[in-house]
Formats: structure tokens, C-alpha cells, sequence
């Protein structure tokens, strides 16, 4: 059996010295950790003041309950499963890194794009329905959160695709090395457009 | 942790999340009062979020400095968000009397 020298996913950002050497902040983080959790914090302000939004002008608009009828719940159900599946691959890949195993960092990496992708496959066949329907931003207070909403995650879900594309470059050429840290980093963002789903899914689908 | 326990905590939380996510989708073909289908559907995405906050993100092995990056925003929203539920419920009473 293969024994892996391993080391625990919180040690691993020791190992990103970042493209300037400067690798830890005055509160004993690295800085690529820290600036994760501050553009977290940024997108918690950014996405909490959407669903706030949506739920006080649902209460106001009873009759939204008709047009969340027109939505594809079969479609939402299969991008949450795909969504998560996505999110198990990265934290293997984070994992793999810990353990020193570079090809299966780049195998989860891809495996993490797959699932990303085909996200957005399936979020474009529910844009198309919709829009086949007469359904678009101007069509009422509803759509216009929906597509908003849905736009603004799907354009994360694009940002960590290229974040994932460049470490997956890196690591097929062999030249991960004093980045891998940023694998986790980039880990911690995936969970987070993640969370986003979590909340956003049954808000836009479930809720009565 | 080791990474093979760690791997096996994240497998386990992934089928949690899972098991979770289908619950959602299966507590809104229960047809339960307004009130009680929400509650049900968000408590059910609070313990989700928290699952991947605490085991994916590792926040639990994060210092005070990232729990008051996550706070803050979370506090001011709840301020804004119930600052403007008088507004709401004035136009909305049909609404919440169906709820309650």
C-alpha cells in the first residue's frame, strides 16, 4: 500500500510563498488565506443583500408563487447534486496536495472543471427553456431576481474555472510547486460559490 | 488529521450534504403549511452551509480574525433585513396572515 507523507489542509498554505515571497500577514495567516476570507466576507455582504432583497419583495409579491411554477425543478435539483460532486472533487484535489500526490491533484482538478462546466451546460438549458417560454429580466420583478441572481453565481462558478484552469495548466507543466497552497485557496472559494447554491436553490425553487 | 482521514471525513460529510440536498427537494412535495415547508427547507440549507463552512472551508481551524471577516456582514445584514420588515409586513398582511 502507498504510504504518503501528509500534511494537514491548514499547514498547506505555509507552502504558497505567492508570486512576491510575501506569504504571511500580522495576523499569522498567509496572505492568500487571509484575501480569500476577505473576499468572502465582500461576497457574504454582496449576496446576503440579494436573497434579503428577494425574500422581502417575495412577501410583498404573493404572486410570484406562479411564475416559481414556470422554473425547472429537475434541472435546479440535478445542478445542486452536480454542484456538490464538483465541491467533493476540489477538496480531494486539496487533499492530494496535502498527501504530495501530483497526479491525482491534476486528475481531481479536471474532474472539479468537468463538473463546473456541466453546471453551466445545464444552467444554459434552463436559460434557454425559460427564454423559449417568453420568460427574461423585463418580464417582471421575479425574473429579474432570478436572472440576477443565477447570472451573478454562474459568473463566480466562470471565475473559479479559471482560477482551476490556471493551477491545472501549472500542474500539468510540472510547475505547481510553490503555488499548491492555492489549491486549497481556491478550494475555500469553490466551497463558498458552494454555499451560495445552498441557499440560492431553495430560495428561487422550494420555498413556498 | 491525516489526509486518508481527512478524505474519509469528506466523503462522509459529502453524502451528508446529499442526503441533505434530496430532503430539501422531497420536504417541498410535502404540501406543509407555508410556515412549516420554509422553516423545514431553510433549516435544512443553514445545516448544509454549515457543514461545508466548518468541514469543507476548515473554518473551524480558522483564528478570530476570519470568524469577525464572516460575522460583521452577516450582523450588518440582519440589522438592514429587519429594519425594513415594517415596510414589508404594511404591504403584505394578506401574505403573512396566510403564513401564520
Amino acid at each position: 500500500m502507498e504510504k504518503s507523507t501528509s500534511l494537514p489542509l491548514t499547514q498547506i498554505h505555509a507552502i504558497d510563498e505567492g508570486p512576491c515571497g510575501h506569504n504571511s500577514s500580522p495576523a499569522g495567516l498567509t496572505a492568500g488565506r487571509l484575501g480569500i476570507w476577505a473576499l468572502i466576507g465582500s461576497e457574504v455582504v454582496l449576496f446576503a443583500g440579494l436573497f434579503g432583497s428577494f425574500i422581502l419583495m417575495r412577501m410583498i409579491n404573493p404572486q410570484w408563487a406562479e411564475e416559481v411554477s414556470h422554473l425547472n425543478l429537475k434541472a435546479g435539483t440535478l445542478n445542486s447534486l452536480v454542484l456538490l460532486v464538483s465541491n467533493f472533487f476540489m477538496m480531494k484535489a486539496s487533499g492530494s496536495v496535502a498527501a504530495g500526490k501530483a497526479s491525482d491533484v491534476k486528475k481531481y482538478l479536471f474532474l472539479t472543471m468537468v463538473m463546473g462546466v456541466l453546471f453551466l451546460c445545464v444552467k444554459a438549458f434552463e436559460y434557454t427553456a425559460e427564454f423559449a417560454h417568453g420568460e427574461f429580466p423585463t418580464s417582471g420583478g421575479f425574473w429579474a431576481f432570478y436572472f440576477l441572481m443565477t447570472g451573478i453565481h454562474a459568473t463566480h462558478i466562470i471565475g473559479g474555472l479559471v482560477a482551476m484552469g490556471l493551477l491545472l495548466r501549472r500542474a500539468l507543466n510540472g510547475t505547481l510547486g510553490p503555488m499548491q497552497g492555492r489549491v486549497a485557496i481556491t478550494g475555500i472559494y469553490w466551497s463558498f460559490v458552494e454555499v451560495v447554491w445552498i441557499f440560492l436553490f431553495p430560495m428561487l425553487y422550494l420555498l413556498a | 488529521m491525516n489526509s486518508n482521514t481527512s478524505v474519509n471525513n469528506h466523503s462522509a460529510i459529502f453524502s451528508v450534504l446529499v442526503v441533505l440536498a434530496l430532503s430539501a427537494v422531497g420536504i417541498s412535495f410535502l404540501h406543509l403549511p407555508v410556515l412549516a415547508n420554509n422553516l423545514a427547507i431553510f433549516s435544512v440549507a443553514v445545516v448544509m452551509a454549515g457543514l461545508v463552512f466548518f468541514q469543507y472551508m476548515d473554518l473551524k481551524s480558522e483564528g478570530k480574525l476570519i470568524y469577525w471577516i464572516m460575522i460583521i456582514p452577516i450582523i450588518l445584514f440582519g440589522i438592514l433585513f429587519v429594519l425594513f420588515i415594517p415596510d414589508v409586513c404594511h404591504y403584505s398582511i394578506d401574505f403573512l396572515k396566510k403564513v401564520f
